[in-house]
C-alpha cells in the first residue's frame, strides 16, 4: 500500500511537472501590438486629424503662404486654422475656425493673422478624414508651389535635392522647420552638398513656432544640396521650398515635405520624360557608415514594356542623383512612374524633382485619349509652353482609398485661366491586379485595371470638365492597396505631389 | 525561641496550626499568639498550649501592623518565629530552621512551604525579586515536591507565612512596614535585613503546611492592588537615590504600557490598579520619605551589592505579557530558569538560536529600510502625512481614482491612522509594518508543522521559508501583494491542513468544536490578508484545491469534504472581516480590475524553470534555488505514514500554485490574475513545509530501511540546505532585499496642488510598475490616476465603482491609435495635469535600463505627438512626464454657463475649456472656501448622490444671529462631471456623505479585528 503510493505520487507529480515542462516550450503567444507604421505621405486615416504645413512667407516675403482646405465629403465641416509664426520665443498660436461647404474648398492666407511676420506656418484640425489640407506658395517672381500638408511629425528628416546657385541660376533653398509642441525642439542640421559639407548644430526651435533655414546662406553656389535634419529634443514637421530662375534650373517655386525617415523601397509616382522636361531622381543615404545598392525600377503604364532598372550605388550619408533625360532607356516606353529598392537592406530615402525649360508640347494627344493619355509628356493640351517645376517625395506607403484635390484653374493663384493635370495610380504588387474607381462627388467616373507593378495615368482635366468644376477632390477606391500621385500643370507653373491617402497605408515592403 | 502568631479570626484549622507548635521537638520554644481581630482566641490558645501568651492587637490593621505589636513586649529570646495563623509546621521544623540559622549566620531562614490540603505539591520555596520589588515563586504552579528543594539556598526574600528571625534584627528594622497591611511586606522585610548585612536563607529541609487562602477569609479581593501598591512601596523606600532615579522613570513606562495593555483586553480592573499603584503612594509621599531615612540609618550594605542579588528585568512585564494571572505567576522565574536551562540542552536551544539567527538576518536585511525608510516604489506607497489625515480620508468614503468614485476603504486603514495618530510616524509604520509581514511569515512557517511536535522540523521549515527567494523577490519588485501573501501563505496553509483534519493535523476537540475552530482562524486570517491586498483572499483557493488534489492522490478522499466544508465556515468571519469590500461589490458590481491589477491575461515573460525557482532571475545565486529539490523530495522518497501523505498534498499545492503561475505567464487565460509573486505564495509555503517533513521522515522512517541509496540522501540533503542557506546571505547584500534605493518621485516634480489648483496625474506603465492598482489597457500596460502630488496608500486600491474610468480610457485608447491630437484638451476636463509614463520600476540610476518595459512605442509616441502636452525634457531616463497645456483645476470657479456648448465629452478636442479660479485645493472632502457672487463651481468629480454644497450666504443670518444654509443646486458639467450654481456669494462647504449603509460597513469592518483581538486575548487569559 505504502510502495504503490509512493510510486503513485512520485510518478503522478514527476508527471505533472514535466507537462509543465512540455507547455512552455513553445514561443508565448503575444498581443499583436506591433508599432504603428508611420507613413511618409499625408494619411488623415484617423476620425480626427492634424494637418501640419511648415509653411512659408508672409506676404513680403519669397513664397507666401496660402492654405487650401478642400472638404470631400457631402456634409459640411469646420476646421480648427492655427498660424504659427516665426520668433525666438515660444509662440502663441492664433486659432481661427474655419467653415467649409460641402464639397468646398477654403483659402486661408496665415499672413493675414500674423502680417507682420517673415515666416509662416499652420496647424489645421479636422474632425473628420475626408478634409485634405495643401500648403500653395506664391513666388515673388511667378509661379506657384504646392503640396500636401503632413499628417505627422518625426524627428529625423531627408531633404534629398536642393540647390543654392543664388547668382547664376537665381535659386534658393530653403527648409521650413514647425515645432507643433508647447515644448521647445532643438534640431541638427547637416549639409552634403556637392561643394563640401556643412552642420548647422543646436538650431532651436520655440515651442509653436516656425523656423526657416536659408541654406543658401550656409552652403553658397550647390548645385546640389541634400539637408539631414535630426531633431536632439522634441520633434518637427519639415518641408522645404525651392526657388530658381535661371536658364538652367529653370524659373519657378517647388515646395515638397521631407522625407520623414528611411525605407527599403519607396515609389515616385509621378515622373516622366519629355521635351525640355528634366526629371532627376535624388536617392540619399543618410546611414553613417553603410554604402547602398539601389535599383530604380521602371514601372511602364504599357504592359508590354519591361524596362531593366538603373543601378546606384549611394556611399553612406551622400545622395545619388539620376537625371531620366539622359536615360535612353526610357525614350519611347510611354508613361511610367519609379520605385527606388535598397538591395542590401540599407534604408534610404528618395524624391523627385521635374524642371521643364520652354517646353512646346508637340504631340497634341486625341480627344478619346485624353481620359487615359499617354502620360504626362502629352499633359497639357491647350498649352504651348509650360515652364516651372514641380517635387515629389516618395511614398513608402500604399492604401486603398486615396483623395487628391485638384485644381484644374489657377485663377484665385495667379493670372492664368487654364491649367491641366494627371493623376497616376500605381499597383505596387509583383502579383496582383488592381481594380481602381476614380470618382468624383460620389460620381464614378472611371474604373480601370492596373497589373502587377504597373501604373496608369489619368487625365484631371475631362474630369473638371464632367463635373464642371475647376477645384474638386478625386477619390481612387483601389481594391488593393495603390499609390496615387498628381502632377498639375499650368501656364505658369508645374506641382506635384502625392494624395493623401484615408484608408491605414501599410508599407510597400510588406506588398508581395 | 517564641513563636509569634498573628491570628485574624482563625477558624477551625487553628488548632492544627496550634498544635503543630506544640508538637514542636525544639526545646525552648514559647508561643505568643497577636489577636489581630480581637476575637477571643485566648481561649482556644490556652487550651492547646497552656503557657501561650496573647496579645490583643484589634487595633491593628493587617499583619505587619499586628506582628510588629510583638516589639511592645520585652522579647529575650534570641529568635523569632513569625507565622500566620493557618500555617502547620512539621514537628522538627522550628529545630531545623533554627540550625540552619546558627550554621550559616543567617538573619532570616524560611522552610519550605506546601499545600494544605496535598503536602506533595509545593507552594513556595522563597521568592526571586526583582528590582521593581515584584516577587516571582521559585516553584512552578501545582510543583510536585520531590525534594528537589530541600537545600539550603540564599534566597532575596521569603514569605510572611514562616519566617524565622533573629530578635536583634527584627528590632533593629522595627519589625514588618506596617503600612503594607497585606502582601509585600515580607519582600519589604527581606530586602531591608539584606541592607542591614543580614542573609535571608530558604532551608528545604524544613517544612509547614499553609493554607494560604486569605481572599474567602476576609471577602476582598484585593491581592492585585495590594500587590501593585506594596511592591511600589518597596521600591521607594527601599532602593537608593541613584538606582530609584534610573529605575523609576522605568517602572512610569511599564506601567504605561501595562495600563494600556489591560485597557486593550477590556481589564479595566487591572488598569485601575496599576494606576492606584501610584496615587496611593503618591499620596503617602511624606511617609515614604520617613521610612526612607529610617532605612538610611539600618544600611550597612552597598545598594549595588544588594540589588545585584535581585532578578535584572521585569518580572511583572514578563507576566503581563505571557497573559498570566498573578496565580499563574508562581513558577515565572522557573519557566524562565527552564528555558535558558532549555538553551544549554535539548530542542529548545536550536529553536531559540534559530530564531534569534533568523530575526537577525531579516534586521540585518531591512538595515537600510530601519535607517532610511522604504522607498514609494510600485506597490509600496507612502501613507499619508498624518494619521488623522488617513482616519479622515477613511471615513470620507470617497476615492480619487476613476475620476472619483465612492469606495469604502478597508478597516487596516483604520489601524494604520490610529497607530500614526498615536504612537508613532507613518513612515514608521510604513517601515516596521513591511518589516513585520516579513517575520509574519516567518512565524507562520515555524508554527506551520507544529502539530507534528518535531521542534526541528519547525525550525527547518522556518529557515527554508527564508531561504527561499519568494520574499527578496516580492520586496525588490515592490509587490506589496507578493509580501502579504508571504505573510499568509503558511498561516493559510496551516489552518486548511487543520480543517482537512488528517494526520497529525488533528485535533484533540470534537469534530464540530475543530471544524469551527480551524474555519474561524482560517476566515480570519484570510479576511486579515484581504484587508490588505483583496486578491491575497484567493490564495485560499489554490491551496485548498492543491490540498484536495493531493488528498485525492494521496488515496484520502474522506478530507476533502470537511476542507470545503471549513471554507464554506470560514465565509461568515471573512465576510466581516472584509464586510466594506463586499458591500462595494454588491452596489457597483464586480470588477476583475480588482483581483488583476492591471492584467488583462496576456503572456508574460516569466519561464516556468523560473516559476520553479520562484521567479528568482537567471543569476547564479538564483540557479541555487533548484537545491530546494533535494529536501523537498526526500519525504516522497523515504517518508511512511502521514509524512509520505502530508508530502503529497504539499506537493500538491505547490503544483497547483506553479500550475497557475504558469497559466498566468503562458496568457492562456481569458482573464488576468494578480502579482506572479502572490500566486507563487502557496508553493514557497508548501516548499517550506516539505522541508520540514524532511526533517520528520528522516527522524522518524530512515530507521525503517537498510543501509542503501536512502540513507545517502540525507547527507546529500544535508549539502544542498547548506549551500541554500550560504547562498541566501546574497540577498543581505543591499539591505534592502534588492530593492532601489528611490523611487520615481525622487524623479518627478509635480507643481503644489494647494498653490495652483487640485488636479489629478494620469500614469501609465507596465501593472508592476504603477504605484497602485491599475486598469488593464493593453497587454502588459496598465493606466491609473492618482490625486495631487503624492500616491498614498489610499489611492491604492481600484474601487468597484467604476466612476469615469471609460473616459480616461478612451482618451488613452485615441492616443494610442493616433486618434487625437488634442489629448491635453480632454484630459482637461479630467482634470489631469501630468501624465507619467513609466518605463522601469524605479528612476535611474536606482533601475537598470536592461529591466526596462518600455511603453509600447506607438502609445508612447502618440503621447509625444500631442499638441497640447508638454514633454519635461530631462525628467529621467526611466520614466517619460508630460504636463498638460490645456489644463484647469478640477476645482475652480467659473462664470455662470462656462461649458456652455459641449453636450459630448469629445467637444473638448474642438473647445478648450478656459481656466477658472482653483477652489478647494487640500485635501478633501470636505472642503470650505469664501466665494464671490455671480459664479459657478466646477468640481471634476464622478457625479454620484451624496455629493452636497451648502451656502452660507452673507444675506442668510437671521434676525436671531444663527446661519442658516442652503443647499446649492448641482448641474451636470463638461458633459460627464458636475458644477453647482451658488444663488450669491458667502462661504460654501462642499461634502461627500456616503450613504449609512457604507458607513456601516467601514465601522463593522473596522471594529471585526479588534473585537476579534478582545475574543482572543479573553480566551487565551481564560485559559
Amino acid at each position: 500500500m505504502m510502495r504503490s503510493l509512493r510510486l503513485i505520487a512520485l510518478f503522478g507529480i514527476a508527471g505533472l511537472i514535466t507537462a509543465g515542462v512540455l507547455i512552455d516550450l513553445p514561443d508565448r503567444p503575444r498581443s499583436n501590438s506591433a508599432d504603428r507604421y508611420l507613413p511618409s505621405m499625408a494619411a488623415p486615416v484617423a476620425a480626427v486629424n492634424t494637418w501640419f504645413c511648415p509653411g512659408g512667407s508672409g506676404p513680403s516675403g519669397p513664397a507666401e503662404l496660402t492654405i487650401l482646405i478642400s472638404n470631400a465629403s457631402d456634409e459640411p465641416r469646420s476646421v480648427e486654422v492655427s498660424v504659427l509664426s516665426g520668433g525666438s520665443d515660444a509662440g502663441d498660436p492664433v486659432s481661427q475656425t474655419v467653415d467649409l461647404l460641402p464639397r468646398g474648398q477654403a483659402l486661408v492666407r496665415p499672413s493675414d493673422a500674423a502680417p507682420d511676420v517673415s515666416w509662416v506656418g499652420a496647424i489645421v484640425e479636422t474632425r473628420s478624414h475626408d478634409l485634405i489640407v495643401e500648403q500653395i506658395l506664391t513666388a515673388q517672381q511667378a509661379g506657384l508651389g504646392r503640396s500636401l500638408c503632413l499628417t505627422r511629425v518625426a524627428d529625423s528628416w531627408v531633404v534629398s535635392n536642393g540647390a543654392t546657385r543664388a547668382a547664376v541660376e537665381g535659386e534658393r533653398f530653403v527648409l521650413m522647420l514647425l515645432n507643433p509642441f508647447p515644448d521647445v525642439a532643438v534640431a541638427d542640421i547637416e549639409l552634403t552638398a556637392d561643394v563640401g559639407r556643412d552642420s548647422l548644430e543646436g538650431l532651436v526651435i520655440p515651442a509653436q513656432r516656425v523656423v526657416a533655414v536659408d541654406v543658401t546662406d550656409e552652403v553658397t553656389v550647390a548645385a546640389t544640396v541634400a539637408a539631414f535634419i535630426n531633431v536632439a529634443s522634441g520633434r518637427l514637421a519639415v518641408s522645404w521650398i525651392q526657388i530658381a530662375d535661371g536658364p538652367e534650373a529653370g524659373s519657378g517655386i517647388r515646395t515638397a515635405p521631407a522625407a520623414p525617415g528611411t525605407a527599403q523601397l519607396w515609389h515616385l509616382p509621378v515622373s516622366g520624360v519629355g521635351p525640355g522636361r528634366r526629371d532627376i531622381v535624388a536617392v540619399s543615404n543618410p546611414s553613417a557608415n553603410e554604402i547602398a545598392e539601389v535599383d530604380l525600377e521602371i514601372l511602364a503604364e504599357d504592359p508590354a514594356v519591361r524596362v531593366s532598372p538603373i543601378e546606384l550605388t549611394v556611399r553612406a550619408g551622400r545622395t545619388a542623383l539620376v537625371d531620366l533625360s539622359e536615360q535612353a532607356r526610357l525614350a519611347g516606353i510611354g508613361s511610367f512612374s519609379l520605385a527606388a529598392r535598397s538591395l542590401n537592406a540599407v534604408a534610404v530615402t528618395a524624391s523627385i524633382t521635374s524642371v521643364t525649360v520652354n517646353s512646346t508640347v508637340e504631340d497634341q494627344p486625341a480627344e478619346d485619349d485624353l481620359a487615359e493619355g499617354p502620360g504626362l509628356a502629352a499633359v497639357g493640351a491647350d498649352v504651348d509652353s509650360v515652364a516651372g517645376s514641380a517635387a515629389t517625395s516618395g511614398a513608402d506607403g500604399a492604401s486603398r482609398l486615396w483623395l487628391v484635390p485638384v485644381e484644374t484653374s489657377e485663377r484665385e493663384l495667379s493670372a492664368t485661366t487654364s491649367a491641366s493635370g494627371a493623376l497616376t495610380i500605381v499597383n505596387p504588387s509583383a502579383s496582383g491586379i488592381v481594380e481602381a474607381t476614380i470618382s468624383v462627388d460620389g460620381e464614378v467616373l472611371h474604373t480601370v485595371e492596373i497589373g502587377p507593378r504597373r501604373s496608369r495615368v489619368l487625365q484631371l482635366g475631362p474630369m473638371g470638365e464632367t463635373v464642371r468644376r475647376d477645384r474638386f477632390t478625386v477619390a481612387v477606391d483601389a481594391s488593393s492597396p495603390v499609390i496615387v500621385g498628381r502632377e498639375l500643370l499650368g501656364l505658369t507653373s508645374r506641382s506635384a505631389s502625392l494624395g493623401a491617402a484615408v484608408e491605414e497605408p501599410i508599407s510597400v515592403e510588406t506588398i508581395r | 525561641m517564641r513563636a509569634v502568631v498573628v491570628a485574624h479570626d482563625p477558624g477551625d484549622w487553628f488548632d492544627e496550626t496550634l498544635e503543630s507548635l506544640s508538637l514542636q521537638d525544639y526545646p525552648h520554644l514559647s508561643v505568643t499568639v497577636i489577636d489581630a481581630a480581637s476575637c477571643g482566641v485566648a481561649a482556644k490558645v490556652s487550651r492547646i498550649i497552656a503557657n501561650a501568651t496573647v496579645i490583643d492587637a484589634g487595633a491593628a490593621v493587617g499583619f505587619a501592623h499586628a506582628a510588629n505589636e510583638i516589639l511592645r513586649s520585652r522579647v529575650e529570646e534570641d529568635y523569632l518565629l513569625v507565622c500566620h495563623d493557618d500555617v502547620a509546621l512539621a514537628p522538627d521544623t522550628v529545630s531545623t530552621l533554627v540550625a540552619e540559622a546558627q550554621r550559616s549566620k543567617a538573619g532570616v531562614v524560611g522552610p519550605k512551604i506546601v499545600e494544605w490540603d496535598q503536602p506533595k505539591i509545593l507552594q513556595h520555596a522563597g521568592y526571586d525579586v526583582d528590582r521593581f520589588a515584584f516577587p516571582a515563586e521559585r516553584v512552578a504552579s501545582q510543583d510536585l515536591d520531590q525534594e528537589q528543594h530541600d537545600g539550603v539556598s540564599d534566597v532575596f526574600a521569603l514569605p510572611s507565612a514562616v519566617l524565622l528571625v533573629r530578635s536583634s534584627l527584627f528590632a533593629q528594622l522595627g519589625g514588618f512596614d506596617a503600612g503594607m497591611t497585606f502582601r509585600g511586606e515580607d519582600v519589604d522585610f527581606c530586602w531591608r535585613a539584606q541592607m542591614a548585612g543580614s542573609r535571608v536563607m530558604f532551608v528545604g529541609a524544613a517544612v509547614a503546611r499553609h493554607r494560604e487562602d486569605l481572599v474567602s477569609r476576609t471577602g476582598v479581593d484585593d491581592a492585585r492592588r495590594t500587590k501593585a501598591r506594596h511592591a511600589l512601596r518597596a521600591m521607594l523606600v527601599n532602593h537608593g537615590r541613584i538606582s530609584l532615579t534610573l529605575l523609576l522613570p522605568l517602572l512610569a513606562l511599564m506601567s504605561f504600557m501595562e495600563v494600556l495593555l489591560r485597557v486593550f483586553t477590556a481589564r479595566f480592573g487591572a488598569a485601575g490598579d496599576v494606576i492606584g499603584a501610584w496615587v496611593w503612594n503618591l499620596r503617602r509621599l511624606r511617609l515614604i520619605m520617613r521610612r526612607r531615612q529610617v532605612n538610611a540609618r539600618v544600611r550597612l550594605v552597598r545598594q549595588a551589592d544588594v540589588t545585584a542579588l535581585q532578578y535584572l528585568g521585569s518580572l511583572r512585564l514578563l507576566s503581563v505579557l505571557r497573559r498570566r494571572s498573578a496565580q499563574e505567576t508562581i513558577g515565572r522565574l522557573g519557566s524562565g530558569r527552564s528555558l535558558f536551562v532549555g538553551l544549554r540542552t535539548g530542542t529548545s536551544r536550536w529553536v531559540w538560536i534559530a530564531w534569534i539567527m533568523v530575526l537577525g538576518f531579516v534586521v540585518f536585511g531591512s538595515r537600510r529600510f530601519i535607517t532610511s525608510g522604504v522607498p514609494a516604489v510600485a506597490d509600496f506607497a507612502a501613507l499619508p502625512d498624518s494619521g488623522i489625515d488617513l482616519l479622515k480620508q477613511w471615513w470620507g468614503g470617497w476615492s480619487h481614482r476613476n475620476g472619483g468614485a465612492p469606495s469604502s476603504n478597508l478597516g487596516v486603514v483604520v489601524y494604520l491612522g490610529l497607530l500614526g495618530a498615536g504612537i508613532a510616524s507613518m513612515e514608521m509604520i510604513r517601515t516596521f509594518g513591511l518589516i513585520m509581514l516579513i517575520v509574519a511569515g516567518l512565524l507562520g512557517a515555524y508554527r506551520l508543522l507544529a502539530a507534528t511536535g518535531s521542534r526541528r522540523a519547525q525550525v527547518v521549515a522556518l529557515v527554508a521559508y527564508l531561504v527561499l527567494p519568494l520574499m527578496p523577490v516580492s520586496v525588490s519588485g515592490g509587490s506589496l501583494a507578493g509580501l502579504v501573501a508571504y505573510a499568509v501563505a503558511p498561516w493559510l496553509l496551516a489552518e486548511l491542513l487543520r480543517a482537512s483534519g488528517a494526520a497529525p493535523f488533528r485535533s484533540s476537540r470534537t469534530g464540530s468544536q475543530r471544524r469551527f475552530s480551524a474555519a474561524t482562524s482560517l476566515g480570519i486570517v484570510a479576511g486579515l490578508a484581504a484587508m490588505v491586498v483583496p486578491a491575497a483572499a484567493g490564495l485560499v483557493l489554490v491551496i485548498a484545491a492543491g490540498l484536495l488534489a493531493g488528498s485525492l492522490l494521496a488515496g484520502r478522499p474522506e478530507s476533502t469534504l470537511r476542507l470545503a466544508l471549513s471554507v464554506m465556515l470560514a465565509l461568515p468571519v471573512f465576510a466581516l472581516l472584509t464586510l466594506p469590500t463586499i458591500l462595494d461589490l454588491l452596489a457597483s458590481g464586480p470588477d476583475w480590475a480588482f483581483v488583476a491589477d492591471g492584467r488583462n491575461g496576456s503572456a508574460g515573460d516569466v519561464s516556468f524553470s523560473e516559476i520553479l525557482r520562484f521567479a528568482a532571475g537567471d543569476d547564479e545565486a538564483a540557479w541555487l534555488v533548484w537545491l530546494f529539490a533535494a529536501p523537498m523530495v526526500l519525504p516522497l522518497l523515504i517518508g511512511r505514514g502521514w509524512r509520505l501523505e502530508q508530502a503529497v498534498r504539499l506537493w500538491m499545492v505547490a503544483i497547483t500554485a506553479w500550475g497557475l503561475a504558469l497559466a498566468a505567464q503562458r496568457g492562456v487565460l481569458p482573464f488576468g490574475l494578480p502579482d506572479l509573486q502572490l500566486l507563487l505564495a502557496p508553493a514557497a509555503a508548501a516548499a517550506a513545509g516539505l522541508c520540514g517533513m524532511a526533517v520528520l521522515s528522516i527522524e522518524h522512517d530512515l530507521r525503517f530501511n537498510h543501509f542503501g541509496w536512502r540513507q545517502v540522501l540525507v547527507p546529500v540533503t544535508a549539502l544542498a540546505s547548506l549551500l541554500l542557506v550560504a547562498s541566501s546571505v546574497t540577498s543581505l547584500e543591499t539591505g534592502r532585499w534588492g530593492l532601489a534605493e528611490g523611487d520615481h518621485h525622487s524623479a518627478l516634480r509635480f507643481e503644489s496642488p494647494v498653490l495652483e489648483g487640485a488636479y489629478r496625474v494620469l500614469w501609465i506603465g507596465a501593472p508592476e510598475f504603477l504605484p497602485m492598482e491599475g486598469h488593464s489597457f493593453a497587454s502588459e500596460v496598465a493606466w491609473g490616476v492618482s490625486h495631487g502630488d503624492s500616491v498614498t496608500l489610499l489611492d491604492r486600491g481600484v474601487p468597484f465603482d467604476p466612476g469615469s474610468a471609460e473616459l480616461f480610457e478612451s482618451v488613452i485608447a485615441r492616443v494610442e491609435q493616433g486618434g487625437t491630437a488634442r489629448a491635453g484638451r480632454l484630459l482637461s476636463s479630467l482634470g489631469v495635469r501630468y501624465v507619467v509614463l513609466l518605463n522601469r520600476l524605479a528612476s535611474a540610476p536606482f533601475s537598470s535600463a536592461t529591466d526596462a518595459r518600455p511603453i509600447p512605442a506607438n502609445l508612447a509616441a502618440g503621447m509625444s505627438s500631442q499638441l497640447d502636452l508638454e514633454l519635461v525634457e530631462g525628467t529621467n531616463s526611466a520614466v517619460d512626464m508630460f504636463v498638460n497645456t490645456a489644463w484647469v483645476p478640477m476645482r475652480a470657479l467659473y462664470p455662470p454657463n462656462f461649458d456652455a456648448g459641449i453636450t459630448d465629452f469629445d467637444d473638448f478636442e474642438s473647445n478648450r475649456l478656459p481656466t477658472g479660479s482653483a477652489l478647494f485645493s487640500g485635501e478633501g472632502p470636505p472642503w470650505s472656501a469664501q466665494i464671490p457672487e455671480g459664479v459657478e463651481i466646477l468640481v471634476s468629480q464622478t457625479p454620484r448622490p451624496g455629493w452636497r454644497m451648502t451656502l452660507q450666504a452673507d444675506d442668510t443670518v437671521q434676525p436671531d444671529g444663527n446661519d442658516s444654509n442652503i443647499t446649492v443646486t448641482r448641474r451636470q458639467a463638461l458633459a460627464w462631471t458636475q458644477a453647482f450654481q451658488p444663488v450669491s456669494g458667502g462661504v460654501v462647504e462642499l461634502s461627500y456623505a456616503p450613504p449609512w449603509w457604507r458607513k456601516a460597513g467601514q465601522v463593522i469592518g473596522a471594529a471585526t479585528p479588534l473585537m476579534l483581538a478582545l475574543v482572543w486575548l479573553r480566551r487565551r487569559v481564560s485559559r
